[in-house]
């Protein structure tokens, strides 16, 4: 079992691998930075719907603070869109992570823990600072290197084996169909 | 006498034997026969609240369907002179029988209008929260999770959206729900009427929405081998029902695999062979120089799992279900997500809690949280709320269990109470997009103006033998029928149609309208026409939508 798990960990690195060279014709990569404006304009446009409200009413509903909260978290929770997870990831990748939060959690794993709280604060530091290209491979690589705790779980019988097997295969094909990578490049293309 | 038998979903105790006749409630007895109360009221009022009004406007889909009932009400046809069909013909598809013959009773007793066209989903919604409250208690039974569970299905925007219109689909879960309850009771009972019962209410909900031909069986499939080792100690019962649901199916399996019944899917489908071959040519001509060869070997079904996987999963982004929900009008308030961003946490927080219940339980539920995108992948547009409203129970359970450890099993009062202070802002907030925001910026989603139209139109035709109508909006003449309570009779026997009937001709806006005579033009507002200016029809909003015309007429 054990040359078994190489094997497998081998070919997810692999299938990493060609994904993070496939987004080498990658010349803009998508920015998930916090914009602060959103929060000016949405408040703005709210309020201008609230025509004939008592602007206090309107305020109450429509404030910078919620407004912020509202906006802040959606630019957090767009860096956890499935979309985006199954681009870098692939089907393999996002049901190894599953299997490793499960993993984490049923083992109480100290440094399971630890790396699974990096792999959701990583997404702050993409959405304060601004920069794109290196946001995209620092997320990635945590993300691939926690989704090898799910290995053990996701590979516990011929059975388990033989699905993830299949799902490597998938997920090489999803890697090509799903080549220009909305979720994470703005323009991709290749001399 | 009905009063009399009623009976409270929660078992009464006594608190001596003397004191049988006149027994006092418990204390928390009370309050939770007061919550549950509560929230019942909470959930009709949010459901009916201004239901003629707000939306604003009747979408096309919900006119054909409160005057195919109306038609079938008055002379035992629709619109199109077809006796009693099982299938009705739309624009462009056929839809399913349910909610047409549900409406015949609400047109009869409310009229003609758009309270009565809108009751069926409002009713059978807020019946549906109760529904859900027994099947959360007859698989948890935990009445504080089963009331908490109910509590964010009463507030559930997704559920209270699709429950404020015409919408199959509410009708739909409805009968999947009351076909799951009556299964969890007839598993007790083991009582072959119970399971006849249920398999009916499961069939109904095929019958009702598109999507439940697909999300049924499949979940029929799942709960029977969740509860495959009770059912085969009662395989005598289920010969009789699975006979007669089976009969009953078949006219809608039939009509599955016919022509009219794949209209709609193939229409919108995503499986498309030139998309496809789009996609592999561009491959070939555009990727990574070393891997162009691939696009020789590429296979469709491959591709097309490439493709629904890409749909299944846009159901569980986060940004759709928490943060802006499905992008079409209709389907959300846009402005927030299909549930309430707070659920989130809760959500999160109830996977830690699953382990405590009876895992068939989890099983079923969770089940249905991942069946019920199935039906949405193979069509565009993707994420799509109402084909998969379904998802709305499984998250309302989750968020509720969540809101059970919080509140009941955690304890920590400084949690407990900004929860409920974000709970209580949220809430409010959310009734002030439904009921300021919504009608001001989405009254054009629900064709908003057409009524108005038809008003105009009756205050300004007399005396014109010929009415012409832009057909902008593409099927206006449904309007005209409905808003005019139209004699269905008359309009089937004259052989009306979308094109023309009695003195109304819709048209396209390139037809020459100076050669005619003296007319009435309903155009759009942004055309020249050379006539004499009558009036204006506006939206609710004050937005022109049509302006009537007189021409070759005399000032």
């Amino acid at each position: 079992m054990a040359r078994t798990k190489f094997v497998l960990i081998l070919l997810i690195v692999l299938i990493y691998a060609f994904r993070l060279w496939q987004t080498t014709g990658c010349k803009q990569f998508i920015d998930y930075s916090f914009i602060p404006l959103s929060v000016k304009i949405n408040v703005e446009s709210q309020t201008a719907t609230d025509t004939g409200i008592n602007r206090t009413v309107a305020r109450f509903f429509h404030n910078k603070v919620s407004v912020g909260i509202y906006e802040s978290s959606k630019t957090y929770l767009s860096t956890f869109s499935p979309k985006l997870l199954f681009e870098t990831l692939g089907p393999v990748g996002v049901v190894l992570l599953i299997f490793g939060i499960y993993e984490i959690s049923q083992k109480k794993s100290f440094l399971g823990v630890i790396h699974f709280l990096g792999v959701l604060t990583i997404p702050l530091f993409a959405i304060i600072f601004s920069f794109p290209k290196l946001e995209f491979y620092v997320l990635t690589l945590s993300r691939y290197s926690f989704s090898l705790w799910g290995i053990n779980k996701a590979a516990k019988s011929t059975l388990h084996v033989s699905i993830l097997l299949a799902l490597v295969y998938l997920t090489f094909w999803y890697f090509i169909f799903n080549w220009q990578m909305k979720s994470v490049c703005n323009n991709i293309f290749f001399n | 006498m009905a009063l009399k038998n009623f009976k409270f979903p929660f078992r009464l105790e006594t608190r001596s034997r003397r004191a049988i006749s006149n027994y006092k409630l418990k204390r928390s007895q009370l309050l939770k026969i007061g919550l549950f109360l509560a929230i019942v009221i909470l959930a009709v009022v949010l459901r009916f609240y201004k239901l003629g009004q707000n939306p604003p406007g009747l979408y096309w889909d919900e006119t054909v369907f409160g005057y195919d009932a109306y038609s079938l009400l008055k002379t035992g046809k629709d619109h199109h002179g077809v006796t009693l069909p099982l299938f009705f013909e739309s624009f462009g598809d056929w839809k399913l029988p349910v909610y047409h013959y549900l409406l015949i009773p609400s047109i009869a007793v409310f009229g003609l209008n758009e309270f009565a066209v809108r009751f069926p989903s409002a009713f059978l919604g807020s019946i549906t929260v109760l529904v859900f409250f027994w099947v959360i208690k007859q698989l948890t039974k935990n009445i504080n999770l089963s009331l908490f569970s109910m509590l964010f299905l009463a507030i559930s925007p997704w559920h209270i959206q699709f429950s404020r219109a015409a919408f199959e689909s509410v009708a739909g879960f409805f009968f999947f729900m009351l076909g799951l309850y009556i299964f969890l009771i007839a598993l007790n009972k083991k009582k072959t009427f119970f399971f006849s019962i249920s398999f009916l209410s499961f069939v109904l909900s095929m019958y009702s929405y598109h999507a439940y031909r697909i999300f049924t069986p499949i979940m029929i499939l799942v709960i029977l081998l969740i509860y495959l080792r009770e059912l085969r100690k009662m395989f005598s019962s289920l010969v009789i029902p699975v006979i007669i649901a089976f009969v009953v199916f078949l006219p809608l399996l039939t009509f599955t695999f016919s022509a009219n019944g794949r209209a709609r899917a193939l229409s919108q489908s995503v499986f498309s062979k030139s998309e496809f071959e789009t996609a592999r040519i561009y491959f070939g001509q555009n990727s990574k120089i070393p891997l162009r060869f691939i696009s020789g070997y590429w296979s469709k079904p491959v591709y097309y799992s490439s493709v629904a996987i890409n749909n299944y999963i846009d159901h569980f982004s986060p940004i759709f279900l928490f943060v802006n929900g499905d992008q079409t009008g209709r389907h959300s308030q846009v402005d927030m997500g299909q549930i309430f961003s707070f659920e989130l946490i809760l959500i999160a927080i109830s996977f830690f809690m699953l382990k405590r219940f009876d895992q068939k339980a989890v099983k079923l539920l969770l089940a249905m949280l991942f069946i019920a995108p199935i039906p949405a992948i193979i069509v565009n547009p993707s994420p799509h709320a109402y084909r998969t409203l379904q998802m709305a129970v499984p998250l309302a359970f989750l968020s509720g269990l969540g809101m059970y450890y919080l509140f009941l099993n955690m304890r920590v009062r400084v949690v407990q109470l900004v929860l409920a202070g974000v709970i209580i802002y949220s809430f409010f907030t959310y009734l002030h997009l439904v009921f300021i925001h919504y009608p001001r910026k989405f009254s054009a989603d629900w064709q908003d103006g057409n009524k108005q139209m038809v008003e105009k139109l009756q205050q300004f035709q007399e005396g014109f033998d010929r009415v012409y109508i832009s057909n902008i909006t593409q099927v206006p003449y449904i309007y005209v029928l409905f808003f005019q309570k139209y004699d269905p009779q008359k309009f089937i026997s004259e052989k009306g149609n979308k094109d023309t009937f009695d003195k109304y001709v819709f048209t396209s806006d390139d037809f020459d309208l100076y050669n005619k005579g003296r007319i009435l033009y309903v155009a759009p507002p942004w055309k020249k026409v050379g006539g004499i200016w009558l009036a204006a029809a506006n939206d609710t909003n004050g937005q022109h939508i049509y302006y009537l015309w007189e021409i070759n007429g005399k000032n």
